[in-house]
Order: structure tokens, then C-alpha cells, then sequence
């Protein structure tokens, strides 16, 4: 069983000078002490533009930063956009072999291609050809990484000519791949390309189940490796607070959570977003009190409960509720994914500001790669995995 | 202290309009909404408008997200 913390670095409106700094300094802060505490990988997203939602435009930097703070902690990239209209698949290959050696090989390379009109159309991407351009882009930053030297390419969306691209990565051959999914197609995509599926469906461990299901056995009958090794792992995120009063931990829990729900929606589903303009934190109190929701009336139906299925989460009230509770509750919503034959990683954030989140994995053969271990162990058996394969 | 006029001076010549304005009513629909929009469904604009309520008053809309 896995655990790893999550960070969108939310910045809710209004914002005052320092806010952003705030959000970012408070967040590594956090990862400094998951290091300790024994969380096993830190994940940050990329998104572009997506104000209040996310201002996590720059990973990469966030990322390395951390790594000069941390000594144990894996740095996951949940995820970065591979098409190469956004990424450059060398400058994607730069990054991740320098982030790998900055932080002694502990990098974490999710992929993805992203989702949001705000996002794609600020790009110019096509969102019709999205997928083919991430599977290219990410094929080719893999090539990058691995190759010695790169022996050029012409495709659809790419023409490299051959160089060597330096550095190289100190997990060899590559850091373990994972591709952002956020319904079952794209879970089946991340087995058939032998590579981790990070999930962002919020799901319940029932739910998850049958994914898990679904990964494994297409991965075993279909699957073929993108790159010179398989990350045959599945994460997901929930959110996740624990406190020792249940009443707290779900009015807490529920604001932060329904509030990335709300904005997430925003940029995804059901928004007009207009740049530079407007208040996602208040338009979601304002329609959430129109809507009758009542932080407190939530909390208190929660502590007069005894496990997670507290009323208020029967209720569905808690919106994307994951793992709010008591240490005793959070316990037995563990217990429930690993009934379900899975193992789970928990994500914190702050409610409002950063949203607490779990995800999940399941033990595999390749799962050497998150050995708290030293690198040198690391290293070694990554190299004996019987997934990884060299060209 | 030399250069400061100097600074003043190549500020001073940057056009004050080398960017194009943006519409007033500029905005970026999500998907869904752009499939409203085009569809001119009031329906569908209804339903977008009521998931976003739900959302915001925390009803458990993982289901459908997934």
C-alpha cells in the first residue's frame, strides 16, 4: 500500500499580495513533513490558466525545489502535458532527466494531454487530435530519454532531427510512466500501453474495483510497452481529511472538497470562464447556500455517525467526499479499497486553498521503483524488474 | 543614477497600444457549454446549470465524472 499527496496549488479568489507565495511555501512545507512522516510520492499537477482552480503552471521548478528539501519523498508530475504543442517532447525529456538527477532518481513521469478548452484552445490544440498527439509526444520524450543518441523522427505533429539530449535520467531506463485518466477508456489506454493509470475520477473503492480489473486484465492480454519499461501500477485520488473529531474533519473536508469540485466543473463541464475577471470562490458559496448547502448542518450529521458511511456521506452531501473522518474512519475506508484489492495513497490540501486527495496503487512486480530505499537499491532492482526491458 | 533619464526614455517610446484589446464580453466556454451553445438546447444549458448547483452544494457528483 501507497501513499502520496496531491497539490493543485489553489488560489481562491480574493487574492492579495503574497497569496501565491503563501499557497506555494505552505506546500512545499507539507511535502517537507510527508517526507518525514513516510508519505511515499508528492504529485503536482500542470495546468495553464485555469485561475483559482490551479496555479500550477510550472511543475517542474515547484518540483525541483522540493527535491532540495527532501531526502526520500518521490516527486510525481500529475501530470505533464505531453502534447507536444504544449511540452516540446525534448524539452519534456530535458526536464524529467533533470529533475531525475536533481532529486537522485526519485521522479514519478505522468503524462497526459489535458482536457480543459481553456487549456487546449489557449494552445491552439486541436481537441480532436489531442490523443494522437499526447501518444506521439510521449513516445518520443521516452526516446529522448533513453536513446544514446537520438536517432531522429518524423511524425505527424513532430520532425526532430538526431541529437543527443542530455542529461539522462538517473532511473534507468526511464522514471516509471503513468497517463492522467479520468474514465474507464482511459484506464484501458495506460494497460495497453503498459504504463501506470492515474486516475482523477474521484471514484469509490467499489467503483475503482472494476478499473482495477479492467487495467490488469488488458495489460495482461494487450498491453505493449511505449517505453523501454512498464509501470504496471494504478493510483487514484479522493479527497481526504482526518482530524480527531468527525464533525471538524468533514466540515473542513466537505468545503475544500466541494469547492475543487466546483471549479474543476468550471473549467470542464459547466463554466464561462472569462480571464482576469470574475470570483469561482464566491459564485461557489453564493450558489452553494442557494442550493441549500450548510457546512455546519453536514458536520453534524457526520459525527453522529460511526463510520464513513455517516449519513451525511449516504447523503451524498460531502460532494467529493474520499476519506473525511476520524482516524478510526479513514481506517475503515482503507480497509474497504483493500477489500477491493487495492492499495491506496492519501493526498492532502488545505480546504478553500488545496484540496486533501488519496491515491491508490496496486503492488506489482515494478513496484521496486517506490522503494523508500537508496538509490543504489533503487537502481538495481529497477534494472532486475522482469518489466523492464532495455532496447 | 546616470542611466535613469535613459530608462524614462525607452519606456517612454514603447507604444502605449502594442496589444490588441480584449472584448468586454470575451469568455471561454467550457465544452459541454460550447455543445450548448452550439445545439442552442436549452435543456442541456438547464441541466449544465443545475450540475453546477449540485456541485457547489456538495451532492456526490463523482458517479458522473466518472
Amino acid at each position: 500500500m501507497k501513499f502520496g499527496i496531491f497539490f493543485e496549488l489553489q488560489v481562491p479568489r480574493p487574492w492579495a499580495i503574497g497569496d501565491e507565495s503563501r499557497v506555494f511555501a505552505e506546500a512545499l512545507e507539507q511535502i517537507e513533513m510527508a517526507d518525514r512522516i513516510g508519505i511515499d510520492c508528492a504529485w503536482l499537477v500542470e495546468h495553464h490558466f485555469l485561475e483559482e482552480y490551479s496555479h500550477s503552471s510550472a511543475p517542474e521548478l515547484f518540483l525541483a525545489a522540493a527535491s532540495q528539501r527532501t531526502r526520500r519523498i518521490r516527486l510525481g508530475h500529475g501530470i505533464m502535458h505531453t502534447v507536444p504543442a504544449i511540452n516540446h517532447p525534448v524539452r519534456v525529456a530535458e526536464r524529467i532527466a533533470t529533475l531525475d538527477v536533481l532529486s537522485g532518481g526519485r521522479v514519478e513521469f505522468g503524462t497526459g494531454e489535458g482536457s480543459a478548452a481553456a487549456e487546449l484552445d489557449g494552445f491552439g490544440v486541436d481537441p480532436d487530435q489531442k490523443r494522437a498527439m499526447w501518444e506521439e509526444g510521449t513516445r518520443l520524450a521516452l526516446r529522448c530519454l533513453t536513446e544514446d543518441p537520438f536517432t531522429g523522427h518524423v511524425g505527424e505533429y513532430v520532425r526532430l532531427a538526431p541529437r543527443n539530449v542530455v542529461p539522462k535520467p538517473i532511473q534507468r531506463p526511464h522514471p516509471p510512466v503513468w497517463v492522467a485518466c479520468t474514465r474507464r477508456e482511459t484506464i484501458e489506454l495506460a494497460a495497453a500501453h503498459g504504463i501506470g493509470a492515474l486516475s482523477f475520477a474521484f471514484s469509490g473503492p467499489e467503483e475503482a474495483k472494476h478499473w482495477v480489473d479492467d487495467y490488469y486484465r488488458t495489460l495482461a492480454t494487450t498491453g505493449t510497452a511505449i517505453g523501454d519499461a512498464v509501470t504496471a501500477n494504478l493510483a487514484c485520488v479522493t479527497t481526504f481529511f482526518c482530524h480527531p473529531d468527525a464533525n471538524e474533519a468533514v466540515r473542513r473536508g466537505a468545503e475544500g472538497g466541494n469547492f475543487l469540485g466546483y471549479s474543476l466543473g468550471h473549467y470542464y463541464v459547466f463554466g464561462r470562464h472569462r480571464p482576469g475577471a470574475g470570483d469561482l470562490w464566491a459564485e461557489y458559496q453564493e450558489r452553494g447556500a442557494e442550493k441549500g448547502f450548510d457546512p455546519e448542518a453536514v458536520a453534524l450529521a457526520a459525527a453522529n455517525s460511526d463510520v464513513l458511511g455517516a449519513k451525511a456521506v449516504q447523503d451524498g452531501a460531502t460532494g467529493l467526499r474520499g476519506a473525511m473522518g476520524t482516524p478510526q474512519q479513514v481506517r475503515s475506508y482503507l480497509g474497504a479499497t483493500r477489500t477491493a484489492a487495492l492499495t491506496r495513497s492519501s493526498c492532502p490540501a488545505r480546504p478553500g486553498a488545496t484540496v486533501t486527495s488519496t491515491s491508490w496503487s496496486r503492488s506489482s512486480s515494478s513496484a521496486a521503483r517506490f522503494s523508500p530505499n537508496s538509490q543504489s537499491e533503487t537502481n538495481e532492482r529497477s534494472t532486475r524488474s522482469p518489466c523492464a526491458s532495455h532496447r | 543614477m546616470r542611466l535613469a533619464p535613459v530608462i524614462a526614455e525607452v519606456l517612454r517610446r514603447k507604444p502605449t497600444e502594442d496589444h490588441p484589446r480584449l472584448d468586454a464580453d470575451y469568455e471561454i466556454p467550457a465544452y459541454p457549454r460550447q455543445d450548448a451553445d452550439r445545439q442552442e438546447s436549452g435543456k442541456f444549458h438547464r441541466w449544465l446549470d443545475e450540475y453546477a448547483a449540485k456541485i457547489a452544494a456538495g451532492e456526490d457528483v463523482s458517479k458522473r465524472l466518472a
